[in-house]
């Protein structure tokens, strides 16, 4: 995969203590980004590649690359779908995507506890990317 | 754990000056009590201020149980959320109007979180406010009208916003609702601001990466945030004092230009009111010359009765409509807005029907009687 990711230019969000909210201006809803995922949305503040993203939460959650690569993808392949990242292939431009419901994306939440030593640890209900359905509800 | 307190509204203004240095506020030193927690909370939600109340808890300045912080976080996430979509429809409506040539300016709430607080997460707002030129005014609204926006009051009489009115609130069809000023109140005090000088700054923002918007300048944000702190509701609410403390006590504000401002607009005893009320909420230490000045001033009678008609206990429509008679510039406009309010066509004045110039004579005797 040759190409860098970023954030989509239609997109507002909203930093929330451990969460990042998520609002792309193509479709509606609101998406929240938990744990490993508010440090995704950090790393895609400028382009950046795949390998740097597995690089970067490798070293943060202490966590073997091979074991980051599938959970990243998935998260990064979501996002794209939902229109919320863009992926720019070495001299080409990103298409448009249809947007998707969010699947859940998780680190293995033993290895990231264990793994991040900051007191709190990326379990199965934080780490990842989960849609936040109730957030449109939330908002009327 | 600490008991129910009579009201939450003290705790809630030393939770208000998070990321203000000096305050006088205390904490308390354990957690409250949960019906005292979902009191602070209810509060801080409808006064719009639950990111400091997550960042209060967040610090340890304010001591909570993790149910009492998880509360709070999602209470802040609901709010976050419905500000994520009013900004979606802010530039919706900016882009509708700028298609046609309407050009606009954000006030308070999108506008507040991006220039004047250092995290946007922090200011929530309930609605979208924009300023219109009065020369675009009924323009901006038939457009708005024609893609789905609804009046929730018609217009007293056509041309009526444009002349003499604040403006008008119109709902979109999910029920999000945006504001379009004209100016900043209803009443004698919105009548004396210089519109040019809304127009004469701006300053830019860009959101969802590339989409600039515009805001009043810094020193015309202050006045507004002063409106709207003693002049929006009668018991004034927290958050514009935040805003005003937040803007005065910016490296970048011009307080020679803000109370050049204040006395060409006939606003000087707002000002001075909304910056001493609101160092007195948030109990902050910090003097600046703009503070002095506001604790210095002395109103003359004039602006003491215009600023009765929107709090003393008989102050109403006609009152302050009386008051906004004497604030108008000559007797040809002072005509046509006693007209305007005496002959409505499908408005409702005051929630009242007519007759209309018998309250307004009476309303007029009651200030006279009043000095």
């Amino acid at each position: 995969m040759s190409g860098e990711y970023g954030r989509a230019a239609n997109v507002l969000w909203r930093n929330a203590g451990d969460r990042v909210l998520l609002r792309s201006l193509d479709h509606g809803g609101v998406v929240s980004l938990e744990g490993s995922g508010t440090m995704l949305w950090e790393l895609l503040a400028e382009p950046i590649s795949f390998d740097a993203i597995v690089a970067a939460m490798s070293r943060h959650y202490a966590i073997d690359p091979e074991v980051v690569r599938e959970p990243v993808a998935t998260a990064l392949d979501d996002l794209k779908r939902a229109n919320l990242v863009t992926f720019n292939e070495h001299g080409a431009a990103a298409g448009e995507t249809p947007p998707v419901s969010l699947t859940a994306v998780q680190l293995p939440a033993q290895q990231a506890a264990e793994g991040t030593g900051h007191g709190k640890p990326a379990g199965p209900s934080r780490a990842g990317v989960s849609p936040r359905a109730r957030a449109a509800e939330a908002a009327q | 754990m600490i008991a129910v307190a009579e009201s939450s509204r003290p705790l809630l203004a030393a939770v208000a000056t998070y990321g203000l240095l000096g305050s006088a506020h205390e904490f308390p030193n354990a957690a409250l009590e949960d019906a005292a927690f979902d009191q602070l909370l209810d509060e801080a939600t409808t006064q719009r201020l639950t990111g400091a109340l997550v960042n209060s808890i967040a610090s340890g300045r304010l001591p909570a149980t993790d149910a009492q912080a998880e509360r709070a976080s999602d209470a802040h996430f609901a709010a976050l959320c419905h500000c994520l979509e009013l900004e979606s429809l802010l530039l919706h409506v900016v882009g509708a109007l700028s298609e046609h040539s309407i050009e606009s300016r954000v006030l308070k709430g999108s506008a507040a979180a991006h220039l004047d607080y250092p995290d946007p997460a922090q200011r929530t707002f309930v609605d979208v406010d924009l300023l219109i030129r009065s020369e675009d005014f009924d323009r901006a609204t038939a457009l708005l009208t024609s893609h789905g926006y609804r009046r929730t009051v018609a217009e007293i009489r056509p041309g009526f916003d444009r002349r003499f009115g604040k403006g008008c609130t119109l709902t979109s069809a999910a029920g999000y609702e945006l504001d379009l000023h004209r100016t900043f109140v209803t009443g004698p005090f919105g009548l004396t601001v210089r519109l040019d000088d809304l127009w004469a700054d701006a300053t830019p923002w860009y959101l969802a990466g590339d989409k600039k918007l515009l805001a009043l300048g810094r020193e015309q944000r202050l006045l507004h945030a002063c409106y709207h702190a003693v002049l929006g509701d009668r018991e004034p609410r927290i958050v514009p004092q935040r805003d005003i403390a937040a803007l005065v006590l910016s490296d970048d504000l011009d307080e020679v230009r803000v109370r050049e401002l204040a006395y060409a607009w006939r606003s000087e005893f707002v000002v001075a009111k909304a910056i001493t009320l609101a160092w007195r909420t948030l109990a902050l230490a910090d003097e600046t010359a703009l503070t002095a000045w506001a604790k210095r001033y002395r109103p003359d009678p004039r602006s003491e009765h215009a600023f009765a008609t929107y709090h003393v206990d008989h102050a109403n429509y006609a009152a302050r409509s009386w008051a906004s008679l004497r604030a108008l510039p000559n007797t040809r406009s002072r005509a046509s807005f006693l007209y305007s309010l005496a002959f409505p066509q499908g408005g409702v004045i005051g929630g009242k029907p007519l007759p209309f110039v018998r309250r307004l004579m009476r309303a007029g005797q009651g200030l006279r009687a009043d000095r």
